[in-house]
């Protein structure tokens, strides 16, 4: 116990101590507390509530399980001590958000680079700054995830289908707000050209971040797999708003944000398929020994 | 006398033991075996309800973790990070006993697979099999395990908010639970909180 909770939990004594506690307050402490540090006025409480009482002294004594054998025990070190040799350790946060950072980036400029920027000279520039900056706020987001998903136990990472909501309604909004609907002679056509083209980003950048990511632990593998697709998803939408002259908002519903969408949903197949992987195979080899 | 390396690891904190074992310190771990491996146990014990499993588990678990390792970054808690592993580690395992045992129910980790241990009343764990399984799981980190709210919250990548909740909700449900199974005294019941 750290001396954080230690002060936590004796602030917490002294405000119940001044009035009675109820089951409420008991379930509080119980909580934030080991069940045989409870103060005196909760004390009091499971005098007169058989309830309380009765779940106090339930959680009191949980450790009735088996502990593991000394054989279990020397066979868990003899695994350790086989294959003993210093390890490189994962970068840090803000080391890991930059390498997401500069591989985004990287495949955006070439992508513009080889597609051209007739897109960027077609918009304006409330267009520009709209477009570019919910992206980027929204990529930033998705880079942060990715990179507490590398280290287990760290702080906890957006849901994907929180993702999912939050992506697809502020660019379908920002789309709407942004840019005019109008009809068009060869809808289909243009459209699948672009689709096409940001599938193709997306899968290149999608490899990119496979290969930043793959030192990481990754416990949910489809969790990361989805954060990976829609950010890889995300730079090949910056690139079609980089390349494509076509500002129907119609053409960019249609067909450059399910870019994204198709992007999310290959990363979390992906995942899956090497969640299936079984564990002895996935994680041979992932030490990279040598520091 | 040469100092004795065993000795010497007793006195380091588990993430000073980690960081040598992630510079191949043989001592320290054999140490954070020792250390770690009876709350891990009763981690997957209580999850599965079957010590055979829980062993297999365990060595499971000790063996991601040694491939892994490179994942623990310095500074930060050793137990938020041993547990997700651990966690994810039952799920897997879960996982396999469901693709190889049809009859177990897609969303329910399954119940107890042995006896009560006790014969005369339920514990804390045949109460607990009566649980949602978020519910359960922040209950056995909480109460069993001895984690802080803020490592819960780490374990399950959730909110201390989420997790008093969880907490909240399982001892509503154990406080039901108690009256049938015949925890809660007669001659007290009926007495006003």
């Amino acid at each position: 116990m750290n001396d954080r909770t230690v002060n936590d939990r004796t602030s917490n004594y002294r405000t119940l101590n001044d009035r009675d506690v109820n089951c409420r307050d008991i379930d509080q402490l119980l909580t934030a507390h080991r069940s045989a540090s409870l103060p005196a006025s909760a004390r009091q409480h499971l005098q007169v509530c058989e309830r309380c009482h009765a779940l106090v002294d339930l959680l009191e004594a949980p450790g009735l399980l088996p502990p593991p054998s000394p054989g279990q025990l020397d066979q868990a070190t003899h695994l350790l001590l086989t294959d003993l040799q210093p390890v490189k350790l994962l970068p840090g946060p803000a080391a890991q958000f930059g390498l997401l950072a500069a591989l985004t980036l990287a495949a955006l400029t070439v992508g513009g680079a080889i597609l051209g920027l007739r897109g960027w000279d077609a918009l304006q520039a409330g267009q520009r700054a709209g477009v570019f900056l919910v992206m980027a706020l929204i990529g930033t987001a998705l880079a942060i995830s990715l990179t507490r998903q590398m280290a287990p136990g760290g702080p906890p990472a957006v849901a994907p289908a929180a993702w999912a909501v939050v992506l697809g309604a502020a660019l379908a909004m920002l789309t709407l707000w942004l840019f005019e609907q109008r009809a068009e002679a060869e809808f289909l056509r243009t459209g699948l050209v672009c689709l096409e083209t940001g599938l193709t980003v997306a899968a290149l950048t999608g490899l990119l971040l496979a290969w930043a990511l793959r030192r990481g632990a990754m416990l949910s593998h489809g969790f990361s797999g989805s954060t990976a697709g829609a950010l890889a998803g995300l730079t090949a939408l910056a690139v079609l708003e980089l390349q494509c002259p076509n500002l129907n908002a119609a053409h960019i519903l249609a067909w450059h944000l399910p870019v994204v969408i198709f992007s999310s949903l290959g990363g979390l197949v992906a995942g899956l398929v090497i969640g299936l992987i079984p564990s002895q195979r996935r994680f041979r080899g992932r030490g990279d020994h040598g520091a | 006398m040469p100092p004795d390396p065993a000795a010497d690891a007793v006195d380091r904190t588990l993430e000073q033991l980690m960081a040598d074992y992630q510079q191949a310190d043989p001592a320290a771990a054999a140490e954070l075996v020792q250390r770690l491996s009876p709350q891990l146990h009763r981690f997957f014990a209580a999850a599965m309800g079957n010590p055979m499993d829980a062993g297999d588990m365990l060595q499971e678990m000790w063996l991601r973790i040694h491939r892994l390792r490179h994942t623990h970054r310095p500074g930060e808690p050793l137990l938020p990070w041993v547990y997700a592993i651990a966690r994810r580690v039952r799920v897997d395992n879960y996982r396999k006993r469901r693709r190889s045992q049809a009859e177990v129910a897609v969303d329910q980790l399954p119940e107890l697979a042995t006896p009560p241990l006790t014969a005369t009343a339920p514990s804390f764990h045949d109460l607990l099999a009566g649980l949602p399984e978020s519910q359960r799981e922040v209950l056995v980190l909480l109460k069993q395990q001895g984690l802080s709210l803020e490592d819960v919250a780490r374990v399950t990548s959730s909110s201390v908010g989420a997790v008093k909740q969880k907490a909240h909700r399982a001892y509503q449900a154990l406080r039901t639970l108690l009256e049938p199974a015949g925890r809660v005294p007669a001659r007290r019941k009926g007495v006003a909180p």
